[in-house]
């Protein structure tokens, strides 16, 4: 269902939620991994990583925040088509819809579980599809 | 999800550094950091801490970041944070620590934005298996799910096997117990309840195996394995999609059985089969290479073995020095380098910035300054000093007592600070560095600087000083007494001090790591305390010396210099009061020689060398001394040893160390020569007082005399000196009978003889001696004699008299001499019990028929005896031994007798008893308020102008009688006859002051 042989970009500046993340794809079948510890980092990563096929970013980060990466993401045209999901805590909601206008996919309210994550994942791709 | 126990860890570790930062941030507000920085800093350690918890299932911890952040959001748009509100959050994150820890807490939320939310606090304590709620499930996950589970439980059961035929290794262990872990987060994740309680009872009933303190036994194993079986089952129907779950009654029997066997486990020692040695493919944690964690334990073992190391280094390098082969020598100083570099490496591995000691202060100053409601601000430099970790721990706590007391005691109050021109934020000031290859650490404030006249008030009310001696010493050393033991200058005992910990025991801690400590103040200026710690202990430059045979090495943090003396020249060693000195550069220094402090040879004995001595100049405690040795030979880097038990009573030596020819030398313990040698003592004397003129003081102050007899017993008794009239020898056939009583005819009276043994229970004496010994006591006018086995001797004695052992009636106590014990006798109480008629008021009618042998000094003159009604008399004493014999007489004679044991004590006692005192008998050197002061404070009393006053003391020369009569005293008597006191003590009660 999934193309597990994309290069996934995490953006967390918890290193935990990195790795839950991680392992939440790993289960799925994803094996190509890159990691980033904010939105600068992750500004950085992606472009020595252009193949990358799927962002999953925090929202709350230093320096530059999941929003603000997803805008310079989406302003890029390599990556307008990229698909971009968003980690978010609960008091983040309100700011979705603003997310949602600069041209997030898809978001995930945390704490998810492994099968919200799959779920989510799916819709996503199958909107992107 | 389930987690790995690594993967919590990771998330605490995390969460510990994310609390540390939110800390950092909120004590960055108070030091005038950007707001809208911290905030965002604080703010995303509260809210990611949330997220994280929430994602590890930690509710507790979820719920607490989630109130802060909640409380924190309040503030986004403000730009400072109120200081209580501040200390609200650091409880918080305090307690944030605290759920991380599994401790159990109690915070209140009343600050907090929303109170409901903490209702929702309550711990998750239903067992995960009623949550087990069949969640909606993708097909996929469910593969995935499968697919794990298949590869666990095929994992399981390879391993069990292993575990059966013992060759299961450690590791392995682990990745079974890591395997059914996994398998039973998964199992509860996707709501398969009784796979997971059984996962869970099986990775139960591991525990103790995997702690390697049990041994798996075949019923643990059988038990395991018939779990795994039915694990097994479980995923059989749960791939045939049956979704059917395993009967309540088949889960419970087989964790019942887990259960029973795990209890039955049998403890073991060692464990040879789980060994940790893994052959061939061990699965190695793949942690890169960022840092490790190594037990310190590991560490000291090295540590240990570097020390060997660098003692063959030395051997090595003295054979080479001998050696022609020119490749050997080439060799052995690579050799050198290469062990040089690794001690220095290794070093290194246990050494920890002081910062990760020091930094916390910030919340103790912080904490502190609300506490006490100043405003102190902390500054720190140097806080990428290292130390060993165990020098940094051990002085942890020091370090904290003495910034503490700089905020309670040091940094003044704010308008205190005002009046005296000060800002008013206290400052406190924590310096680390290097000097001299030691790590100083300052604690300096700038605050009030440490009041001398409160701290001598509390030496001199605590006896640590005598008043003498408190008006001769320096500034520093009146410093110096704040860390006499008992010693807290604080005179309200707070929170913040008075704990319990004195200044005493930070010096102990500082001192017991080779550490000093070292005040300076200035008045009205601040405080600073200087602490010098070595870098380590293991391994420490020292001063190779010889003396006799002998070799010994002195470390060099004491050594300030060597001095080469040569008598021929002017300058040399001289003699004052019989201790040899050297003038160095215009201090005397006092001189120790290491020969006769270790008894190797006498000084005298050294030989024609003895125009040149070689001077070791140490210091000790800040009191430099010179120490003779015979030979210098060489600095060199010793490997410290602990002492042999049986020279560690010796005091003078630290340690051992192996030199590098093989040679074993001692380490000179310098404080230790310093005390052994009494230099401390005879410096304190020294400056307390004019030298020889207190110690001849001291010694008729305290001195007291005794007349030592035998009874019949084998300890030796005595008599206080003072009661003896006479010693006689009469012939037993002198003895008459008066009816039942023994009199002799001594001079023109009867004096009835009292055996003192029968008086105390001994054996009755042989009758057929032909000379009776007598002691002769006088009492209210009237001669006794009492009955002796042998008069042996006098002892004049500074030792005082221990009163605490006494059980019977008669004696006072008993002296412990350097030889033996001696009782001390109570004459009056034997005359009292041997002969009851002659009770004080019978004996009173009796004129006296003997003149006083020794005229007591009086003022007026007064004689007749007229006792009409008791008197009571207030005595006024400091030596338990003579309060006791002289309230024995006075009571003896009758008076009633209240007790005082210095003058402030008898002035309390004068306000607080009310009643009428009819007399006061005072000593004149007492600690807190002597004599004079006592009898010119009761002149100065509009009540007690008139009470007539009597001093005794054992100093009766002209001077001090007219001192005495100066300040008001009636009589001036010598210390002690007990006669002359009481004639003395009638006179004055009949013949009362301003009557006359």
């Amino acid at each position: 269902m999934f193309d597990t042989k994309i290069k996934v970009l995490i953006v967390d500046d918890m290193t935990t939620m990195r790795k839950l993340t991680k392992k939440s794809l790993m289960n799925m079948g994803f094996s190509v991994f890159v990691e980033a510890s904010d939105g600068q980092d992750a500004w950085g990563k992606l472009n020595e990583n252009v193949d990358t096929g799927l962002v999953i970013s925090d929202w709350n980060m230093p320096k530059c925040t999941g929003l603000e990466l997803l805008k310079r993401v989406r302003s890029d045209s390599r990556f307008k088509k990229l698909p971009f999901v968003l980690l978010t805590a609960e008091g983040e909601q309100s700011q979705v819809a603003q997310a949602i206008s600069v041209g997030v996919d898809n978001y995930i309210l945390k704490p998810f579980t492994h099968d919200n994550f799959v779920e989510k994942l799916e819709q996503t791709y199958k909107k992107v599809a | 999800m389930g987690f790995t126990e690594q993967e919590i860890e990771e998330f605490k570790t995390e969460a510990t550094e994310m609390l540390d930062a939110a800390e950092h941030g909120l004590l960055g507000l108070d030091r005038g950091g950007k707001f809208k920085d911290i905030y965002d800093t604080v703010f995303r350690a509260f809210h990611n801490l949330k997220g994280g918890a929430a994602m590890m299932e930690l509710e507790q911890l979820q719920h607490h970041t989630h109130q802060l952040e909640d409380a924190l959001v309040a503030f986004k748009d403000h730009d400072e944070i109120s200081k209580e509100k501040v200390s609200w959050f650091l409880r918080g994150i305090d307690a944030a620590r605290m759920i991380l820890e599994n401790k159990e807490v109690n915070f209140d939320y009343g600050n907090s934005q929303s109170n409901a939310a903490v209702e929702h606090a309550e711990p998750a304590a239903k067992p995960l298996s009623e949550v087990g709620e069949q969640p909606k499930l993708s097909s996929v996950a469910i593969d995935e799910f499968i697919a794990e589970c298949d590869t666990i439980s095929e994992n399981i059961f390879s391993r069990l096997r292993q575990l059966e035929s013992k060759e299961l290794c450690k590791d392995d262990l682990h990745a079974l117990y890591r395997d059914i872990h996994s398998l039973k987060g998964s199992a509860y994740l996707f709501g398969f309840a009784a796979l997971g309680d059984v996962a869970h009872a099986m990775e139960t009933s591991l525990d103790r195996v995997r702690e390697g303190t049990h041994l798996p036994s075949k019923a643990l194993i059988d038990s395991l394995f018939k779990s795994a079986d039915f694990i097994e089952s479980i995923i059989e129907k749960i791939k045939s999609k049956s979704l059917e779950q395993a009967r309540g009654e088949e889960v419970q029997s087989i964790r019942q059985l887990l259960e029973s066997a795990a209890n039955e486990l049998s403890p073991v020692s060692s464990m040879p089969t789980v060994d940790a040695t893994c052959n061939g493919d061990a699965k190695k944690n793949s942690e890169g290479n960022g840092s490790i964690r190594v037990p310190v334990a590991l560490l000291d073992n090295l540590m240990t073995l570097m020390g060997e190391m660098v003692l063959v280094r030395n051997q090595v390098l003295q054979f080479s020095g001998r050696s022609e082969d020119l490749e050997f020598v080439s060799m052995s100083k690579r050799l050198n380098v290469v062990t040089s570099e690794i001690q220095g490496e290794m070093m290194k591995t246990r050494m920890q910035p002081v910062g990760t000691v020091v930094g916390k202060f910030h919340r103790v100053v912080r904490d502190l300054a609300n506490e006490l409601g100043k405003k102190i601000k902390l500054n720190i430099s140097g806080e990428e000093t290292e130390l060993d970790k165990s020098l940094l721990e051990a002085i942890k706590d020091p370090l904290t007592h003495i910034v503490r007391n700089s905020c309670d005691h040091g940094i003044e109050p704010a308008d205190i600070r005002k009046s005296a021109g000060k800002s008013i934020e206290g400052r406190i000031d924590i310096k680390a560095y290097h000097e001299g290859g030691q790590v100083v650490i300052e604690v300096i404030d700038d605050g009030g600087g440490l009041r001398k006249q409160l701290i001598l008030k509390k030496a001199l009310e605590k006896g640590l000083v005598r008043e003498d001696q408190a008006a001769k010493m320096s500034d520093k050393e009146i410093y110096q007494l704040i860390f006499a033991p008992g010693f807290s200058t604080a005179t309200k005992v707070t929170s913040v001090s008075g704990r319990g910990v004195g200044m005493d025991v930070v010096r102990t801690n500082i001192e017991r790591i080779g550490g000093t400590i070292d005040i300076n103040s200035v008045a009205g200026a601040g405080t600073d305390f200087k602490i010098k710690i070595p870098l380590t202990l293991a391994i420490v430059p020292a001063l190779i010396v010889g003396c006799g045979d002998g070799k010994f090495a002195i470390p060099q943090v004491h050594l300030d210099e060597l001095v080469r003396v040569d008598q021929m020249h002017e300058n040399k060693i001289e003699y004052l009061l019989g201790t040899p000195v050297y003038r160095l550069r215009g201090n005397v220094l006092p001189l120790v020689d290491l020969n006769s402090v270790l008894g190797i040879k006498k000084e005298a004995d050294r030989g024609g060398d003895a125009r040149v001595v070689n001077i070791a100049v140490l210091n000790a405690d800040n009191h430099p001394f010179g120490l003779i040795i015979d030979k210098v030979f060489d600095t060199a880097d010793i490997v410290v040893k602990p002492l042999n038990r049986l020279l560690k009573s010796l005091q003078v030596y630290s340690g051992a160390t192996i030199l590098g020819n093989g040679d074993v030398a001692l380490i000179l313990d310098v404080h230790g020569i310093s005390k052994v040698s009494n230099l401390g003592l005879k410096k304190t004397s020294e400056l307390s007082t004019s030298g020889e003129s207190s110690e001849k003081t001291r010694s008729i102050s305290d001195r007291q005399d005794f007349l030592l007899i035998r009874l019949n017993s084998p300890t030796k008794h005595a008599i206080p000196l003072t009661y003896v009239q006479r010693l006689e020898e009469f012939k037993s056939s002198q003895v008459e009978w008066s009816g039942k009583q023994p009199v002799i005819r001594y001079r023109d009276i009867i004096l009835p003889i009292i055996r003192v043994g029968d008086q105390l229970g001994f054996e009755p004496l042989a009758r057929d001696r032909e000379l009776i010994p007598v002691v002769v006591i006088q009492r209210g006018g009237k001669l006794f004699g009492l009955e002796v086995s042998e008069i042996l001797d006098t002892l004049s004695t500074a030792l005082s008299l221990d009163t605490s052992l006494v059980s019977k009636p008669g004696l006072f106590g008993h002296l412990n001499t350097t030889d033996e014990l001696v009782v001390v006798v109570d004459p009056f109480a034997i005359i009292s019990t041997a002969l009851p008629e002659f009770s004080p008021n019978k004996l009173n009618e009796q004129a006296s028929p003997i003149a006083l042998s020794a005229p007591p000094t009086v003022f007026s003159k007064h004689d007749s005896f007229d006792l009409t009604a008791p008197k009571k008399i207030l005595l006024v004493e400091d030596t338990a031994f003579f309060r006791k014999s002289i309230k024995a007489v006075l009571e003896s004679a009758g008076y009633e007798v209240l007790l005082a044991s210095d003058g402030q004590d008898a002035m309390e006692m004068l306000s607080s008893v009310g009643e009428k005192i009819d007399l006061i008998v005072s000593d004149i050197e007492m600690p807190r308020m002597n004599g004079f002061q006592l009898a010119a404070t009761i002149r100065q009393h509009p009540a007690y102008n008139k009470t007539p006053l009597l001093a005794i003391s054992s100093r009766a020369d002209d001077k001090y009688v007219n001192q005495g009569k100066k300040v008001g005293f009636d009589y001036y008597l010598e210390k002690l006859q007990p006669d002359v006191l009481l004639n003395a003590i009638s006179n004055l009660v009949n013949h009362p002051r301003g009557a006359a």
